[in-house]
């Protein structure tokens, strides 16, 4: 016979269970999970660092949340409970951190102090920056993502989407790109998804010379990264300065 | 490279960088429309795998059907008792073999055939080697003098592989012995005298009267009033 505080123990653990699988399927699901587990991932972090977050380790939360977050996606009920599993992702992330920061031990933060007065190293380097310029630019940088958020959101997509859809291989980004450069070299062809709703698979595939499988395939990345390349989006367009049209299309 | 900042999550911001791919990357504190150097990616979670639920039933299937092409490839012909071969010197044992030829079981049917398998350890063994090892071993315990008689009977339901397996193992006590012995091999002559048997009958006619010996009424059904062999005298 089993002691009585297991039974409600092993129903709170099938809940989270659920939760889990719900955030593998949906990214605000997912982030209800980590808003509602974050005391945990807190807690976790301090074992670690042995200090609170405040005292200067907010980017270790931060790469403790993202932990947590990679643990709920890639956990499979029936290999144990999820918690120690998160937790084991969490030390291991923080641990791989602090190694990486190791190899960078000969840099000297700017966030140093600079001598004797209490100034800090950036403080005393030249400012050359125009915050204001930043500031504007920011702003409207914020604005286009924005738009761009809501046309994305007119094709059922959302960044989250796009990411999860975004080519891994390299061979299947070149792929890709000989697609947007088959559509930049035709402007119908964008016109045609702006008006359709639609990617016009068939002739995408007839002019970049890739398999339409491939298009199917990485559809919702296609559809984002030509909807870049209308017209609006002239900053998001500018920062996607890699993205050069290469010879080869057919018209 | 860089990394503009497209939309975040209390978990990770969605980045896009200067090759057009958009990544999750853990969210250091990012706002929306903000360029950074370099960012900690997401580690691509393993795929995860489809539930498949023939699978148990496909595995199931697929150890049936090696099962079965082990026994009936393998084990059947090996194993299985194919049919019965019996040696009568004066020891008389039978051997029970597989379609491989293989001796499965070697059983004596009279005291002298026990004392000849005392010796011998047939199990395993081909059945010609096992046979000319019995030959051998009955001469050496002296059942089999110069000019004695072997029989060796084959039995199993297939009747060709009876004629097969007396020929066989007859052509060669025949090459190791000469004329040692003589040989009866069961079968062949079964089947001999059949022949024989059917032929004579043909041919005698002695057996054509033999046919109706003890019938002195033979009633050939005509309206006349003679005896019965009235009409096969009147044919002779």
């Amino acid at each position: 016979m089993q002691p009585e505080t297991e039974q409600p123990l092993r129903g709170k653990e099938h809940g989270l269970v659920f939760q889990v699988r719900a955030a593998q399927a949906d990214p605000a699901a997912a982030d209800a999970l980590v808003g509602q587990y974050m005391p945990f991932i807190r807690s976790e972090t301090y074992k670690f660092t042995h200090a609170p977050v405040e005292a200067g380790h907010e980017d270790e939360l931060s790469i403790a949340t993202l932990a947590f977050y990679e643990a709920a996606l890639s956990y499979q009920a029936g290999r144990g409970a999820f918690l120690p599993y998160a937790a084991a992702a969490i030390r291991n992330r923080l641990i791989d951190h602090y190694r990486t920061e190791q190899r960078h031990g000969g840099s000297v933060s700017l966030d140093a102090p600079a001598g004797e007065d209490g100034r800090l190293l950036a403080e005393t380097l030249p400012d050359s920056r125009d915050d204001i310029g930043a500031y504007e630019l920011r702003q409207a940088t914020r604005a286009e993502i924005a738009e761009f958020g809501r046309q994305l959101a007119k094709f059922g997509l959302s960044f989250s989407d796009v990411a999860d859809n975004c080519p891994r291989q390299q061979r299947t980004l070149e792929a890709c790109r000989a697609v947007l450069d088959c559509a930049r070299a035709n402007p119908i062809l964008l016109e045609k998804l702006l008006r359709t709703g639609r990617l016009p698979m068939r002739e995408l595939a007839f002019g970049s010379g890739v398999e339409k499988k491939t298009i199917e395939r990485h559809r919702k990345y296609l559809v984002a990264i030509l909807l870049a390349f209308t017209n609006g989006y002239e900053i998001i367009r500018g920062h996607l300065c890699q993205l050069t049209p290469r010879g080869g299309t057919r018209e | 490279m860089k990394y503009l900042v497209m939309e975040t999550h209390p978990a990770y911001a969605v980045v896009l960088d200067e090759g057009g791919r958009f990544l999750k990357a853990a969210n250091l504190h990012y706002q929306v429309g903000e360029t950074v150097d370099e960012v900690i990616e997401l580690q691509a979670a393993p795929p995860r795998r489809r539930r498949r639920p023939l699978w148990g039933f496909v595995c199931a299937l697929a150890l049936v059907c090696c099962g079965l092409a082990a026994y009936a490839g393998w084990w059947q012909p090996n194993f299985a008792p194919y049919g019965v071969l019996r040696i009568r010197i004066n020891p008389d044992v039978e051997l029970t073999v597989s379609k491989t030829d293989r001796v499965l079981d070697a059983r004596a049917r009279n005291e002298a055939g026990a004392a000849l398998l005392e010796k011998l350890e047939l199990k395993g063994e081909d059945s010609d080697e096992a046979v000319e090892k019995l030959v051998e071993e009955a001469i050496d315990q002296g059942w089999l003098p110069e000019g004695g008689l072997v029989s060796i009977d084959a039995e199993s339901e297939d009747d060709d592989w009876e004629l097969r397996e007396e020929a066989a193992l007859g052509a060669q006590l025949r090459d190791e012995f000469g004329t040692y012995f003589a040989l009866r091999l069961g079968a062949l002559e079964d089947s001999r005298e059949d022949w024989d048997a059917a032929s004579s009958e043909n041919r005698d006619p002695a057996s054509s009267e033999n046919r109706y010996a003890g019938r002195e009424d033979w009633d050939d059904d005509d309206d006349d009033d003679d005896d019965d062999w009235d009409d096969w005298d009147e044919y002779d």
